[in-house]
């Protein structure tokens, strides 16, 4: 499978997993949710939820919205996607930046 | 030498190319992997950050962030910028992005000369402000080259002397500009005739009409919202962090309708009461070109217009060439066509379609600078007087924290240089800052992992200056990554039910850092009924992955008796397993079984063994079945002396029987752990006669296996098999001479499949292979009813000649198949491997 289809899949887990705690949460469907993400890292993704973290410029990891008066400190408020990284040989590269939106709590 | 370089300095995006051999490559941005780089420049507190990270803070920082100032090249305005409280002209700011775009060369060149694109409306002082930020960024010869004549010569370069003949049209949407210019040939030369622009027409436009047509009233209306629009576009509005949201989703429906025909969207959003909602939304292309086509249409009079003035008619034009991201979009496609009747030309990539086309220009041009010998970097001490640059560093090696402090002394800098600091996997970007002697950040870390930053010193120009800074290293989340790697394999003890004994399969591998964590998904091997004697073992053992699971030392066992269950178990169904090892070494094992949705766990402490009774009784039993016909064969062939150790093993295991049954399953001594110890040791006594007995044998058949398997694969030249071969053969040094002859038998399988994954197609070797089976009395088969059925089915699947409904009758009846071979047969985990 391409590169392409596996961040693809990987953005899908990330939403599914987003989602289910509105749904009530149910653990069979969070377990189901992690085999989806072992499986994930075994075919070489690394995926970052960054969620609640705070947010400064210097991440190039992540493409922020900025909502609000964007002054002092900021933090992520919302994740549209994830941050990937993947690992070659030992050497951690960024597949696709996490789409956020930062702001004020 | 040709100058070869060119960057297509846009109003919203640049971007920078070189060609090679008739080639163009198009260079990326390190970070983030994109070629484009947005026009957008930002004066933050005490950093300057260029590209996509400025663009982040264009509207809410507007006193300090600047972007599209191409449009004010060459006019004696100026940026205010209020955090430092300096004035940066147009052509400042172009050179920072120009200097930019000079890091995205990865090739460790440093182009003196370049090509710059400018738009077909630049007149000459525009013109010459664009060759000052050239010359400000650091380049020694700038040549220009408008944009239209860029694009044309891309296209004419992909159609080669087919392509461009008369006059045409180079249609330009842009994320948030449009151009349409006239090209034609006079006199063996490309010029641009005429233009017409729209500064204030692009993209993004689609993306709000998308928000304000579409989204808005469909939630204005099934929400209950009032004035939705205001709420989301005011900075504090209770629904702002929704604009964003939308605003991405739009632009992700109009990529997915240039190639859809419809394009759902999800979001959730909360109404007015606060409740939480996820909203499915469907735009179809229809109602996307509806909203669209005013704007298009706009775009369609500008030409018009254009011809009109110059008196042609649209039959007068050859075709018009499509540039920028926009014209994807594909009513902007047959709108042209339709509404002017001249044809449209799509064959090059839009976003990249000037840079490519300077790009190819730039490879033809001969530069006039004389030859220095190519350096991508400033000499640090390029003049005799000027003293070295001297850095010092400190930062701690390893952290636990998120971010950790780094300081810096540099010594020597010189007037004007700025730093920067960089993660090597593209997640950290300090933006350039002022190299002043002490110089500290605070750099962010990837979780459980080696984190690589670069520190760059810069000159005036942008241009990277030559002094060696080791990498900074820095290790999150380990601390113990030098000092506490695992001795040897973790293993679990899994079933190879198609040779009746288990193996092992490697978990952790030997010298992994700790902790560690890991999840796996098996499937059961054989079914567990409610209530019954039999167990699931979880077997966690120590010690080689190549050597047999008796020999290696069990740290480990969660048993899931029959007794326990509540409902069967049946045979395939699947057991999360995950496993932990702490840094104290300490193994947390836990599986969950989704079928009856229970799950079972235990911590093993290293210093306390865990020994199951019943896992040793069956595993002396075993060794005891294969030891005696290994003994059986030397004695048959007189071989006293070899046998002499063997019959010792024996006499002890037979004894280890009797001992292992006469414990009670919750005997509290140290017995059973010695017992285990002796059960160890002979289980490698047996294994080596083993070896002895049967590797050449085994070995003789893996390798030819694998000839046939290679011989097959030249045959089918599939690339994928190919790689796998290659990655066999090489992972085979690392066992093939210490390896147990379970190992061994497991590779011979594993050869088998591969094989049998290439035969599988052929109908032939299938047929005969049926047939085998076929041939077999009923009786020879679990189910006679059943094995009736699949004979009639695959005799009516030979017929057909269809190698997929053969296959799947020949498993079935492999499966019916009943195995009287099963003397040695030591049950197993009831984990298939």
């Amino acid at each position: 499978m391409s590169q392409q289809l596996w961040i693809k899949m990987a953005n899908l887990v990330f939403e599914l997993e987003k989602r289910l705690p509105a749904q009530g949460g149910s653990t069979g469907v969070q377990r189901n949710i992690d085999r989806m993400k072992t499986v994930l890292e075994e075919a070489g993704l690394l995926i970052l939820n960054p969620m609640g973290e705070p947010y400064t410029e210097t991440r190039t990891d992540l493409e922020a919205n900025i909502t609000g008066a964007g002054k002092g400190t900021l933090q992520v408020l919302d994740v549209i996607k994830p941050v990937i990284y993947t690992n070659k040989d030992g050497l951690q590269s960024l597949l696709q930046k996490g789409v956020v939106i930062a702001g004020h709590k | 030498m040709t100058i070869n370089f060119a960057i297509d300095l846009g109003t919203t995006n640049s971007l920078i190319a070189r060609a090679r051999n008739g080639n163009v490559e198009i260079f990326k941005n390190p970070s983030g992997m994109k070629v484009t780089l947005p026009s957008v420049v930002a004066f933050r507190k005490d950093r300057m950050l260029i590209g996509d990270k400025a663009k982040e803070y264009i509207e809410k920082d507007p006193a300090n962030v600047f972007g599209t100032f191409k449009r004010k090249m060459g006019t004696s305005e100026s940026f205010f910028v209020a955090n430092n409280g300096s004035f940066k002209t147009p052509v400042e700011l172009s050179a920072m992005i120009l200097q930019e775009l000079r890091n995205f060369i990865f090739t460790g060149e440093s182009p003196e000369s370049v090509i710059i694109t400018i738009p077909a409306s630049f007149d000459t002082i525009q013109s010459n402000a664009t060759k000052e930020a050239g010359y400000a960024a650091g380049f020694k010869e700038v040549l220009l080259l408008q944009e239209p004549i860029a694009a044309s010569l891309a296209f004419a370069n992909k159609e080669g002397c087919e392509g461009m003949k008369g006059q045409w049209l180079v249609y330009d949407l842009g994320g948030g500009t449009f151009d349409v210019a006239l090209v034609k040939i006079d006199e063996d030369e490309m010029k641009v005739v005429d233009h017409e622009g729209d500064n204030f027409f692009g993209g993004v436009d689609f993306d709000n009409l998308i928000i304000t047509q579409l989204f808005v009233p469909y939630l204005e209306d099934k929400y209950g919202i009032t004035d939705l629009s205001r709420k989301m576009l005011s900075a504090n509005g209770k629904y702002n962090k929704l604009y964003y949201q939308l605003l991405y989703k739009a632009e992700e429906a109009k990529i997915s309708l240039s190639n859809h025909s419809t394009a759902e969207v999800e979001f959730d959003m909360e109404d007015e009461s606060g409740q939480s909602h996820e909203v499915y939304f469907t735009i179809d292309k229809g109602q996307f070109n509806s909203i669209i086509r005013e704007k298009i249409q706009a775009s369609v009079n500008f030409i018009r217009n254009l011809l009109e003035r110059n008196n042609l008619r649209p039959a007068d034009i050859t075709e018009i060439v499509l540039v920028g991201g926009s014209t994807y979009i594909p009513l902007v496609r047959t709108m042209l066509n339709e509404e002017l009747q001249i044809a449209v030309n799509t064959s090059i990539d839009p976003t990249t379609a000037v840079v490519e086309g300077a790009a190819y220009y730039a490879g033809s041009r001969i530069s006039r600078l004389e030859q220095a010998p190519a350096a991508n970097v400033v000499k640090s001490n390029n003049s005799s007087d000027a003293p070295l640059i001297e850095v010092k560093t400190a930062y701690q090696h390893h952290s636990r924290e998120q971010e950790e402090y780094f300081a810096a002394s540099i010594k020597n800098a010189p007037v004007g240089s700025h730093y920067r600091i960089v993660r090597t996997d593209g997640g950290f970007d300090s933006g350039l800052k002022k190299a002043t002697e002490r110089i500290s950040e605070m750099l962010l870390l990837l979780p459980n992992t080696q984190n690589v930053f670069q520190l760059k010193i810069y000159d005036e120009k942008g241009r990277a200056i030559d002094i060696a800074v080791p990498d900074i290293a820095i290790v999150q989340g380990k601390f113990t990554i030098y000092g506490q790697p695992l001795p040897n394999d973790i293993c679990l003890e899994v079933d190879d039910v198609e040779n009746n004994m288990t193996h092992l399969e490697v978990i952790f591998e030997r010298n992994a850092i700790l902790p560690l964590k890991r999840s796996i998904t098996k499937t059961l091997s054989r079914t567990i009924a409610k209530g019954s004697d039999d167990q699931l073992l979880i077997n966690v053992l120590e010690g080689s992955r190549y050597s047999s699971p008796q020999s290696n030392l069990s740290i480990g066992v969660v048993s899931i008796a029959g007794k326990d269950l509540s409902a069967d178990l049946i045979k395939g169904c699947d057991v999360d397993l995950s496993f932990e090892i702490s840094e104290s070494r300490d193994i947390t094992v836990k599986a969950y079984i989704s079928m009856i949705d229970a799950e079972f766990g235990q911590v093993f402490n290293p210093s306390v063994r865990s020994i199951n009774m019943a896992r040793m009784q069956e595993e002396a039993d075993y060794l005891y079945r294969v030891g005696k016909r290994q003994l059986d064969g030397l004695l048959a062939k007189e071989k006293y002396e070899e046998s002499a150790v063997l019959q010792q093993a024996m006499d002890e295991l037979s004894g280890l029987q009797r001992k292992i049954r006469g414990l009670s399953a919750d005997d509290v001594t140290d017995v059973k752990y010695q017992l285990d110890d002796q059960k160890r040791k002979l289980a490698q006594v047996v294994a080596e006669a083993e070896r002895g007995d049967r590797m050449l044998e085994l070995k003789e058949e893996y390798f030819e296996k694998k000839e046939s398997y290679q011989y097959m694969l030249q045959q089918s030249n599939d690339i994928a098999l190919k790689h796998r071969f290659e990655a066999i053969s090489k992972e085979e040094n690392e066992w093939i001479n210490q390896c147990s002859t379970q190992f061994l038998r497991m590779k011979i399988h594993e050869m088998d499949r591969l094989i049998w994954n290439v035969k599988r197609k052929d109908v032939g070797y299938l047929t005969s292979l049926y047939l085998h089976y076929a041939m077999k009395p009923d009786n020879a088969y679990s189910d006679v009813k059943q094995i009736k059925a699949l004979k009639a089915r695959g005799d009516e699947a030979l017929e057909r000649k269809n190698p997929d409904e053969i296959a799947s009758v020949i498993y079935r009846m492999y499966d019916l198949l009943i195995d009287k071979d099963d003397d040695e047969v030591i049950k197993g985990t009831g984990l298939r491997g």
